[in-house]
């Protein structure tokens, strides 16, 4: 239970990123929503937060995580980290 | 005559990164002749008087689309899609539950329902305030469509909420439901109250400080200016006579002459945004760090992980007699996660949860992961019941399906990736891309460019629940809530139903 609390507080935080980030990406598309007068617009004149956006530092965060987990995702498959060990590793206790 | 036309920046990206011009300020619905007259006003001159262009276009204008009548359509689809989340949710909700907490642990279950909406309702939205904001027509001013969902009241109230899930609701659930199991309810009651306390103290500082200080906008804007007119001229009232710019006479020194096509003189309006709309944008940048990583990382393991299950598929079926002994490997390895998990409990008895207790204990739930998987792979290659030959071509199906949803996924990532370094990254952005495509699908069928729209929003989301759903690549506090089958394994059960499964 306490899991399933912890991520939907994280999916909550996540869709307000998510919101942000399709409002930018989409601009010309949603550009006379409500949504993108308050993100496109607003957040991008907050003194002092607009520049992570104007300089949109967090997407360039977001592509080089993205190239380093298709590194690692085609270098070692997804089932190595599951299949590490059987279960010796949990006998010194 | 001058009309609300679309915002200049509706063939281009609207420069956030550079000083905007006026128009930004009010990029979404504002009519652009509206701030001249008032500048104009600053300085008139004795036999001049003000024409507000902007009023007369408004009386003049026929509404053209709505016309007062509700579009009862989409009030329609809005509220069974607002029921059929809330059934969702609960849906989710019970499928995923331990099943030690049936029937129990209420309190925390409706806050993780109401959280799952409030999140869903979010994603919805979007595409909702799209529709909504292009169901008047662009000639119409605001004033005259009245008629449409009032999308800034529903964000602030959907954001609020989010915020309250966020730092009230959900960390009270869960001290709440994690108290020590001996103290009374009272005693449960005010340690989880003490601990949202403190979290919303935080929370407020965190907003508020940097609100005190800095909560404004600085906007940059281009002034302009035009002349005035005496009043006679609404007398001869024709649309040539007043589409004819009236130059000002010091436009120098207030701003830029409005007759004039460009400018250099810029000026900055500092405004205090209101503290929801900053709070949303805190919690956003907030947001930001999770989903940068869990969705950049979502985006390139699903579409993989698609392919690659397709990839290793079982090929055929298998003998009875392969099927026992490996059923018998199974329960052997059964036996063992169950001589750990026993060994875990009475650690866990003697010494509490230490680090190493825990780094063990999930290492006992991703091995215990890998004998789910294992046995409903058994399952698969050795189909029983009525019809094993039906359950084979199902589950071959099941693979090429897998397939597809690996190669649509693909492309959703690649034209994600394409979007973002086409359009946003790039300054002046190289082509619209994507927004193109959604224009041009809800010009061939209304619902369809929002549809295709919402399915790119909703695919970052499933991006980000995925990556909590993997196993072995995000550990400890991350870790996702246990599948329903997975969790009667757990180390935490009390009897053995671990070897009975696989066995």
């Amino acid at each position: 239970m306490s899991s399933m609390l912890f991520n939907v507080a994280l999916v909550l935080l996540a869709t307000t990123a998510t919101i942000q980030f399709c409002a930018q990406a989409f601009a010309l598309y949603a550009g006379k929503s409500s949504i993108y007068s308050i993100f496109g617009v607003t957040l991008s004149n907050l003194d002092g937060l607009k520049y992570l956006y104007i300089e949109n530092i967090f997407i360039y965060a977001m592509l080089a995580i993205m190239l380093l987990t298709m590194l690692v995702l085609l270098i070692r498959g997804p089932d190595r980290w599951k299949r590490k060990r059987p279960t010796t590793e949990f006998y010194d206790m | 005559m001058l009309s609300c036309e679309q915002p200049p920046f509706y063939s281009e990206r609207p420069r956030t990164s550079r000083p905007p011009s006026l128009v930004s300020l009010t990029p979404f619905r504002g009519c652009v002749p509206r701030l001249a007259p008032v500048v104009s006003a600053v300085a008139p001159s004795a036999s001049n008087v003000i024409v507000d262009t902007n009023e007369f276009v408004a009386d003049t204008l026929e509404p053209v689309s709505d016309g007062g009548n509700l579009n009862w359509f989409m009030i329609i689809v809005v509220a069974v899609v607002a029921v059929l989340t809330i059934i969702f949710s609960l849906y989710l909700m019970i499928i995923y539950q331990h099943p030690e907490d049936k029937n129990q642990a209420w309190f925390p279950k409706i806050v993780v329902i109401f959280g799952m909406t409030i999140a869903i309702y979010t994603v919805l939205m979007f595409p909702l305030d799209v529709t909504n904001s292009q169901v008047c027509s662009t000639t119409l001013p605001l004033v005259d469509c009245s008629t449409t969902f009032p999308m800034d009241l529903l964000w602030q109230i959907v954001y609020i909420a989010n915020i309250v899930t966020v730092f009230v609701l959900v960390p009270f659930a869960f001290f709440y439901y994690e108290g020590d199991s001996e103290w009374s309810g009272g005693r449960k009651l005010l340690s989880a109250f003490l601990w949202t306390l403190a979290i919303v103290i935080i929370v407020i500082v965190v907003i508020g400080i940097p609100y005190i200080l800095a909560g404004f906008a600085t906007y940059t804007f281009e002034p302009a200016i035009s002349g005035l007119a005496n009043v006679g001229i609404l007398n001869t009232v024709g649309a040539a006579t007043l589409s004819n710019c009236i130059p000002a006479t010091n436009a120098g020194d207030l701003g830029v002459n409005a007759c004039a096509a460009s400018s250099s003189r810029t000026g900055t309006l500092r405004v205090r945004v209101s503290l929801i709309t900053y709070a949303m944008a805190i919690v956003a940048t907030v947001g930001w760090i999770l989903f940068l990583v869990f969705a950049a990382i979502g985006m390139v393991a699903m579409p993989l992980d698609w392919i690659r299950q397709f990839i290793a598929r079982p090929r055929t079926t298998i003998t009875k007699k392969q099927y026992i002994e490996r059923a018998k490997d199974l329960a052997r390895r059964a036996k063992d996660i169950q001589f750990v998990a026993e060994a875990l409990k009475k650690t866990r008895k003697q010494n509490g949860r230490s680090r190493k207790w825990r780094k063990n204990y999930s290492a006992v739930q991703s091995q215990v992961q890998v004998l789910m998987d294992d046995n409903d792979q058994l399952e698969r290659v050795y189909p029983q019941g009525e019809d094993p030959q039906a359950a084979w071509v199902l589950t071959v199906m099941g693979y090429w399906l897998k397939l597809l949803a690996g190669c649509v996924t693909l492309a959703l990532t690649v034209c994600w990736i394409l979007q973002v370094i086409l359009y946003v990254l790039i300054d002046p952005p190289v082509s619209p891309f994507l927004n193109d495509a959604f224009i041009g699908a809800n010009e061939v069928f209304a619902l369809f460019g929002t549809i295709l729209f919402g399915i790119f929003v909703f695919y970052l989301q499933g991006c980000v629940i995925k990556v909590r759903r993997m196993g072995g690549v995000n550990n400890g506090a991350l870790h996702a809530s246990p599948p329903r089958r997975l969790s009667l394994l757990t180390p935490d059960l009390h009897d053995d139903r671990g070897t009975s499964n696989s066995g």
